[in-house]
Parts: structure tokens; C-alpha cells; sequence
């Protein structure tokens, strides 16, 4: 194939799956706006999701905050500085960048597989075949409930990921670097507004909605047994990740602008 | 037989881009009566199977059932018709984050009847199917190929519907197991009056079941009539495949595609 060609039959395909991923989010999106949502179904993925994605986040987040307090004292320099400083760079760190972005990995690479195996795996047995000839949508019984629980469960799994990632910089500041807990804790406080949590929030909630449609898309579109299920897996969490940082960049990019014209 | 027609296909045709799975099938199919497809692995029975039950649209012709046309109905016309239909996957296809009376009262606890009350229901279903009050609380991988498709059927059944669908009812079973099967069948069909559509390559089977056989090649019927019809016909594709023979006019393709 000429170098054109492939360059247009890329385009195509990228084109062609973005269109069809929103088509399917606007249909689940019906269901959602008309609060037709299968409760039982939705209280069962905001465990699995949410509750059972509790100790990878902390594990991650604790650790983030730590390594991220560590490397600015050593790039701040002076201690000085770093009295007023460090505490305002590590909190808003986690809370506008760090926090949500990577509890959203994990969780993508956790709750997004997850959903993308189980779905792929019933579209493969033909369980969601029998979903329908038992008349009950598969978008609103399946879809739904898993969307919208990766959506309100992801600000609630990043707040918690922030408080864990600023207490864990807390500790190694107050205990490896040795720096007095109170300084610490006053310049994490002053340094911060409103705007850093709801930043933070905002794109929870959108790497919540992009984990889940993801993960129930490419499950729902698994074709050709074990092999597919494996593939569509790979491709949610990968989609999801990507999704995930170019989004990221946008919705910091966007907000900064808003900011900027209060 | 002047029972009023349950089904109608008219020049029903589906192709996939280029590929023509379906050619123009007509077909009538009778109140009560058991109406079953034979032909070879990627002959189109189950892509037939599946337009007719509203899965996949043809791409052109129509279906009508009940002298309705269905074949671009809305998504929430499509589940109110789907009330009428039970089918019977190949593979049972059970619900497996869900127990076996689960599976089977699923349309029972969406509609909102009581737990205990749906779990009795699903119950008298099995026992319909022949599986006991203990099987009820497995879940399905702890079941075997049989078991799965006895309880698949009682799932099928459970919302008392007007037609159903069997793919591939007896495949993989053992010629017990197959029988038990096709005597289910018969039953559901003598006690309850339901018109089935049966896709099987199981010879015996559909002889014991099916008042009119069809066998499907290349995308058209070749041949339509009753067992003993079939059993005597002199086409020679179909001649070839009931006896089973490698020997004839239909080459098997050794590579698909």
C-alpha cells in the first residue's frame, strides 16, 4: 500500500471508530438523561468499581505524594524556600494534575479491563443476545449502570487519593526530609482555592465517564472468542489511558483560560 | 392445516458488505407448528435465525409476524415484541454472574415480582425442563453441556412465550441427553401450542421434532416439505447431506473465506 493510502485508510479508521464510540455513548446517554437507570445494577458496579478499587488508589496515591515531596525539596534547593513553598507545590500538584490523573490510570487499567472482559466475554457466549430476547436492553442493563457508576465513583476514589497523597507528603517532609509538620501544612492550606479542588473534580468525572465507555464499548463490540476478548481488553485500557492525557491536557488548558478572565 | 400463518418471510436477503449471506427467502410458517432449518456450518441458518428474531435487519424483503410487520421496528417496539419469543442458544448462553433460578426468573425480577415468589415460579420451570430444586441454586459453570441447555430452555420458556427459537438444540449432547432434548420440545409444543423455528444438523432430531424441514444452501432454501418429503427427496444436495455422504455436489470449503 502506498504511504498516502495508508495515511487515509488510518484516517478513516480513526474517523469512523470515534463516531461510532458516540453514538454509543449518546445512546447510553438517553437512558441517563431520562434517569432510567437499573439501581440495583448501578449500586453493584459502584462497589466493584468503586469500593474495590479502594487499595490500589491509596497504594498509589500515598506513594505519589511522597516521591512528589521528595524531588521538589531536592529541586527547590533551599530550605528556605522550601519552608514557604514545598507544602503549596505538593498539594496543588495532587490536587490539579497528579491525584486525578493517576488514580484514573489505575483505575483504567483495574475497572476498565475488568468491564471490557466481562462484557466481551457475554457478547462472545451470546449473553447479551439472550439479554435482548428476554426484552431488556443491553445498553440500559449493562451500560448504563457501569458508566454512570465509573462517573460518580471517580471524584469520590480522587478526593480520597488527594487527602492520602498530601498526608503521605506530610509524612516524608516531616519525617525523611525533617521539615516542621505546621510550615508544611500552612503553606498547603494558603497555596490552595476552591478552583485546584474543583479542577480536580471535573476531571474525575470525565476520566470516570471515559473509563466506562471504554471499557462497556469495546466489551459490547468483542468479536471472535478468547482471542477478541483479550484484544478488546488491551484496546480499552489503552483508548481509556490516551483519552485520559489528551483530555487532561484540554481540560487544564480550558480551565486556565476560564481563570484567567475572572 | 388452516392454521393461520405465525410467520412470514418474503424475499428476506442480508449480506455483510459484499459477502450475500441470505438470498431472497420465502417462507411461511404456522401457527403450533415446528418448523426447522438444516444445512451446513455457514449456510446462513443462524443469521436467518437471528433476522427473524430482530438480533440483526435484513437487508431487504420483509418479516412479518402475526401478519405484523416487523422488520425495522423502534428499539422499544423490538422488546415489546421480543415478549412473544424464547430462545434456546447454542450454548444455553445462562446469565453467569447470576444462579440458575436467577437466570431463569430473570424476566420474572425485572418486571418486579418478589424474589420468593419468582424463585418458585423458576422452580416449577426446571422441574419442566427435568433439572431438580437443587440445581436452582448452582451456578451455571458448576452445570453440565446438557444441564445448561435444559436450564436455558426453562429460561426461554419461563415468560410463557408464543414462539421459539432453538439453535442448535442437540449439538454436543450425547444421544440421551439429545432425546430427553427432543421430547421437550415435542412437549412444549403439544401442551402449550408453541411455534418453533429449530436449527439443528442433527438428522434424527429434526425427523422427530419438525412437521416441515428446510434445508438452507448458499443462502436459499433448496428444498421445503415434510420429514418423509425430505427423507425421499431426490435433490441431490439434499439427498447428500441427510445421508451424511463427503461424496456429492456440495464441496466443503477447507479454508473459509
Amino acid at each position: 500500500m502506498n504511504p498516502i493510502a495508508a495515511l487515509g485508510a488510518a484516517v478513516l479508521g480513526f474517523t469512523h471508530e470515534t463516531g461510532r464510540i458516540s453514538v454509543f455513548f449518546f445512546q447510553a446517554l438517553a437512558f441517563i438523561l431520562r434517569l432510567s437507570i437499573p439501581l440495583k445494577q448501578f449500586f453493584k458496579q459502584a462497589e466493584k468499581i468503586g469500593f474495590n478499587s479502594l487499595p490500589i488508589v491509596i497504594l498509589t496515591a500515598f506513594f505519589t505524594g511522597g516521591v512528589l515531596t521528595l524531588q521538589s525539596y531536592n529541586g527547590i534547593g533551599s530550605s528556605m524556600l522550601a519552608n514557604s513553598q514545598l507544602g503549596r507545590v505538593v498539594t496543588l500538584s495532587m490536587l490539579r494534575e497528579l491525584g486525578p490523573v493517576l488514580a484514573s490510570l489505575m483505575v483504567a487499567g483495574r475497572v476498565g479491563a475488568a468491564i471490557a472482559a466481562e462484557l466481551g466475554t457475554m457478547r462472545v457466549t451470546e449473553q447479551i443476545d439472550a439479554l435482548i430476547t428476554l426484552a431488556t436492553n443491553p445498553i440500559r442493563y449493562l451500560v448504563v449502570p457501569r458508566i454512570v457508576a465509573c462517573a460518580l465513583m471517580m471524584p469520590l476514589l480522587v478526593t480520597l487519593a488527594n487527602v492520602v497523597g498530601i498526608g503521605g507528603g506530610y509524612l516524608v517532609a516531616t519525617h525523611i526530609i525533617g521539615m516542621n509538620g505546621t510550615l508544611f501544612l500552612e503553606s498547603a492550606f494558603n497555596g490552595v482555592g476552591e478552583p485546584d479542588i474543583v479542577l480536580g473534580l471535573v476531571k474525575a468525572f470525565v476520566f470516570g465517564t471515559i473509563i466506562g465507555l471504554m471499557g462497556t464499548y469495546q466489551g459490547f463490540h468483542t468479536r471472535g472468542g478468547a482471542e477478541g476478548v483479550g484484544r478488546a481488553t488491551t484496546v480499552a485500557v489503552v483508548f481509556a489511558s490516551v483519552a485520559i492525557l489528551v483530555s487532561d491536557y484540554f481540560i487544564t488548558a480550558l480551565f486556565i483560560s476560564a481563570e484567567g478572565s475572572f | 392445516m388452516s392454521q393461520p400463518n405465525k410467520i412470514e418471510l418474503r424475499r428476506v436477503s442480508k449480506s455483510f458488505g459484499s459477502k450475500t449471506v441470505l438470498e431472497s427467502i420465502t417462507a411461511d410458517i404456522k401457527q403450533g407448528e415446528t418448523f426447522t432449518i438444516i444445512g451446513g456450518s455457514g449456510s446462513g441458518k443462524s443469521v436467518l435465525l437471528k433476522c427473524i428474531l430482530g438480533l440483526m435487519e435484513p437487508t431487504s424483503g420483509t418479516i412479518r409476524i402475526d401478519g405484523e410487520d416487523t422488520t425495522h421496528l423502534s428499539n422499544k417496539d423490538r422488546m415489546k415484541l421480543m415478549h412473544k419469543f424464547g430462545m434456546l442458544f447454542q450454548f444455553g448462553a445462562l446469565f453467569d454472574s447470576m444462579s440458575i433460578w436467577e437466570n431463569v426468573a430473570f424476566s420474572l425480577l425485572e418486571q418486579g415480582v418478589k424474589r420468593h415468589e419468582a424463585k418458585d415460579i423458576a422452580i416449577s420451570k426446571l422441574a419442566l425442563v427435568g433439572l431438580s430444586p437443587d440445581v436452582a441454586k448452582l451456578a451455571p459453570s458448576e452445570l453440565s453441556g446438557g444441564m445448561k441447555k435444559r436450564a436455558g430452555l426453562a429460561r426461554a420458556i419461563c415468560t410463557e412465550p408464543e414462539i421459539m427459537f432453538y439453535d442448535e438444540p442437540t449439538t454436543g449432547l450425547d444421544p440421551i441427553t439429545s432425546d430427553v432434548i427432543n421430547d421437550l420440545i415435542l412437549q412444549l409444543q403439544a401442551d402449550l401450542g408453541i411455534t418453533s423455528i429449530v436449527i439443528t444438523h442433527n438428522m434424527q432430531s429434526a425427523y422427530k421434532i419438525s412437521n416441515k424441514i428446510t434445508m438452507l444452501y448458499e443462502g436459499r432454501f433448496l428444498e421445503t416439505g415434510t420429514p418423509e418429503e425430505i427423507q425421499k427427496s431426490d435433490n441431490p444436495y439434499v439427498a447428500q447431506f441427510i445421508n451424511g455422504s463427503a461424496r456429492g455436489p456440495i464441496k466443503m470449503a477447507v479454508k473459509q473465506r
